[in-house]
């Protein structure tokens, strides 16, 4: 049976289209230029090249070395490799730390409990920009020297509470009386954990891990008050760049870094209906 | 009586969020015997999931102590004890199919793949889901999920089995068709049920003994016959069947029988007496099924002294029974349940009329305070 579209209707996926076009747009400009060989004004479409990603990727290209900012692709690599060990150690270690302390928090009653979590919510609704000043205060007035470490101290700070709230969502949709029953059927805290426990959080664990990865990779603010001089991540490097005037590289590197975050979320959602 | 099962003054309160402190267990003591379907009845909120999760360890008792076989286990964690629990709201593991399910007890106890699929499988058989063990929670209906719940409690052969309103999500019919199967499969496998539910019907119909409390405290442990025929004080009067309570004191005593005066002076002989003594209060318990009608009954001279009188105020007809409520002066509305047969008729409303009590229909209750 067809149904006759009502203006509403009408309006609604007209809404619902343009939505789309605005959050994509820019995007898929982005990607557009990335191939425009155009060196002045990447705005005005010249002819299709690869270039600026070969110059990205340290081939040799024609272009005039004033068009470019990578003197060397040495820097460059070096704050993704940065970015990469700083974002997987993060994720590492702050999906334990807010794993546990969700199932802590679920497990024990104890005084002070919503207050607990209400401290656990803190560092997503604080200004990036303050957390950042006081993760440097901190570090300086204790004597930490910046680097990689400090990144990583710093990122796990705020990346435990968002992994906390997303895991602590998960539990608070598992029934309590399963791990009774476990219990009740004779396995030991241990063996609870493992088999019931741990398979139904699960998919709040994988998201809590992979939200953390990508901010962690993501994070500019913060990251730009905690990291030394040699230790730029991606996004502190390229944010350098580009006090240089904008050019058309900055294109392709952005394009490179969609198509990766494109290939971790589709992963996520994959492994996410293959639990269900 | 050496049971499976000794409970021993056990007490646990609990802090109310509100503040104060909730009796949720009173000093109950109770001994449940081998291969006994033992049935916990009480109100909404008397302690009877806390009894079963002090049992199967989950509740730490404030004082007393539980015996299984004989060995006290208040020091054993819930996972050390020999007992399993079909919760009330089943449990099952939704991320393993029912046979994962119902192996699981026996797969933490890392028995051989072979004898667990072998055991799943024979009660699966058990409890009529052969062939479905491959299926996931989500795609069984409400009774299959209780019988996989059964399952996955029984196939460890736990020494006592505990149900907390297992029955109480499915709909009428299935739970009288599950009543029975327990029934059956608790006869089969010689394991002590402790079954908790607030429904005296099903008490009832499927314990061989049940132990109703209240307030945290058991009111009376007896032989369901027994309870509801003799129960042992008001509150248990009221909880199971339907019952007429009349304020009354013995006025002479025969022997094993007695006569006592209702408040509205109507006298009632040859009422067991129950230990009571002349001048003692006590309720006098009728009911309402066991009044009949008095016409009919013989002569006028063996009805005195068994007779209640009043007029008719209300009265329907129920199918098997006419209801009638009889309104007697100095005495509290009088319910009765007529079986409908040749013979009995429908009343009338401001009916005046008689309704006869036979002498074994009365059982007296001593009143609170006095000795039993
Ligand atoms: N963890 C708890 N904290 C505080 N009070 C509790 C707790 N558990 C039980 N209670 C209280 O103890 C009393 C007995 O509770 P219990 O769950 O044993 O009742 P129940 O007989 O199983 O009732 P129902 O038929 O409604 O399941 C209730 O008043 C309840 O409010
Ligand atoms: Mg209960």
């Amino acid at each position: 049976m067809r149904r006759k579209m009502s203006w509403r209707n009408l309006f609604l996926s007209v809404y619902g289209w343009l939505f789309l076009v605005f959050i994509y747009v820019p995007i898929l400009l982005i990607t557009v230029f990335s191939f425009n060989s155009n060196p002045v004004n990447m705005m005005i479409w010249q002819g299709f090249t690869f270039d600026w990603y070969r110059t990205i990727f340290g081939f040799p290209t024609e272009l005039n070395e004033l068009t470019l900012y990578v003197e060397s692709t040495d820097q460059l690599y070096h704050a993704v490799l940065n970015s990469l060990t700083v974002a997987l150690i993060t994720t590492a270690v702050s999906t334990v730390l807010g794993t546990s302390v969700a199932l802590a928090v679920a497990r024990f009653r104890f005084r002070l409990k919503n207050f607990y979590r209400a401290l656990m919510f803190m560092p997503m609704i604080m200004p990036d920009i303050i957390l950042g000043i006081a993760l440097l205060i901190f570090f300086v007035s204790f004597g930490f020297g910046l680097g990689l470490h400090t990144i990583i101290i710093g990122h796990c700070t705020f990346l435990s509470s968002y992994v906390f709230i997303v895991v602590s969502a998960r539990i608070s949709d598992m029934d309590d009386s399963l791990e009774e029953a476990s219990a009740d059927l004779g396995a030991d805290g241990w063996t609870t954990f493992k088999r019931v426990t741990l398979p139904l959080i699960a998919p709040g664990v994988i998201g809590g891990a992979m939200l953390a990865f990508i901010i962690s990779m993501d994070d500019l603010v913060i990251t730009y008050f905690i990291s030394g001089v040699d230790s730029t991540t991606l996004p502190v490097h390229i944010y350098g760049m580009l006090r240089r005037g904008i050019k058309p590289e900055i294109n392709a590197i952005a394009t490179v870094m969609l198509a990766f975050s494109f290939i971790i979320a589709s992963v996520g959602l994959y492994m996410r209906s293959r639990k269900k | 009586m050496q049971g499976i099962l000794r409970i021993e003054n056990a007490s646990k309160s609990f802090q109310a969020p509100e503040g104060g402190v909730i009796r949720a267990l009173d000093n109950v003591s109770l001994t449940v015997a081998h291969n006994e379907f033992l049935t916990l009845l009480g109100p909404s909120g008397c302690g009877k999931t806390t009894l079963l999760r002090a049992v199967s360890g989950f509740e730490d008792l404030d004082s007393g102590e539980i015996y299984i076989d004989g060995q006290p286990v208040s020091d054993q964690p819930a996972h050390k004890r020999p007992v399993n629990t079909v919760f009330q709201r089943y449990a099952l593991f939704p991320h393993l199919t029912v046979e994962r399910n119902v192996a699981y007890s026996l797969e933490v106890r890392g028995i051989a793949k072979a004898e667990i699929r072998e055991r799943v499988g024979n009660m699966l058989e058990l409890v009529g889901l052969a062939g479905m063990g491959a299926r996931k929670i989500g795609q069984l209906s409400g009774g299959q999920q209780q019988r996989v719940a059964l399952a996955r409690s029984l196939v460890a052969q736990p020494k006592i089995l505990l149900l907390d309103e297992p029955l109480s999500a499915l709909d009428k019919n299935l739970r009288h068709k599950m009543q029975q199967e327990l029934k059956i499969l608790q006869h089969e496998l010689g394991i002590s049920f402790i079954f908790v539910t607030h429904d005296q019907e099903e008490a009832l119909v499927m314990s061989d003994r049940i132990a109703v409390l209240n307030g945290g405290t058991i009111q009376q442990l007896d032989a369901p016959e027994e309870l509801y025929r003799r129960p042992g004080n008001e509150f248990v009067a009221r909880f199971i069947g339907e019952s007429n309570l009349l304020d009354a004191t013995v006025v002479s005593v025969e022997g094993a029988s007695c006569d006592v005066v209702l408040t509205d002076g109507t006298v009632i002989r040859d009422c067991p007496v129950n230990g009571l003594k002349q001048g003692d209060p006590a309720k006098v318990l009728i009911r309402p099924e066991n009044l009949v009608e008095s016409v009919g009954q013989s002569s006028a001279d063996e009805r005195a002294g068994h007779e209640i009188s009043g007029t008719v105020s209300e009265s329907f007809f129920a199918g098997t029974d006419y209801h009638l409520v009889l309104a007697c002066q100095g005495l509290p509305p009088v319910r009765a349940s007529l079986r409908a047969g040749p013979g009995t008729s429908h009343h009338t409303i401001g009916e005046q009329t008689s309704l006869f009590v036979p002498h074994d229909a009365v059982h007296l209750i001593p009143e609170r305070g006095a000795p039993a």
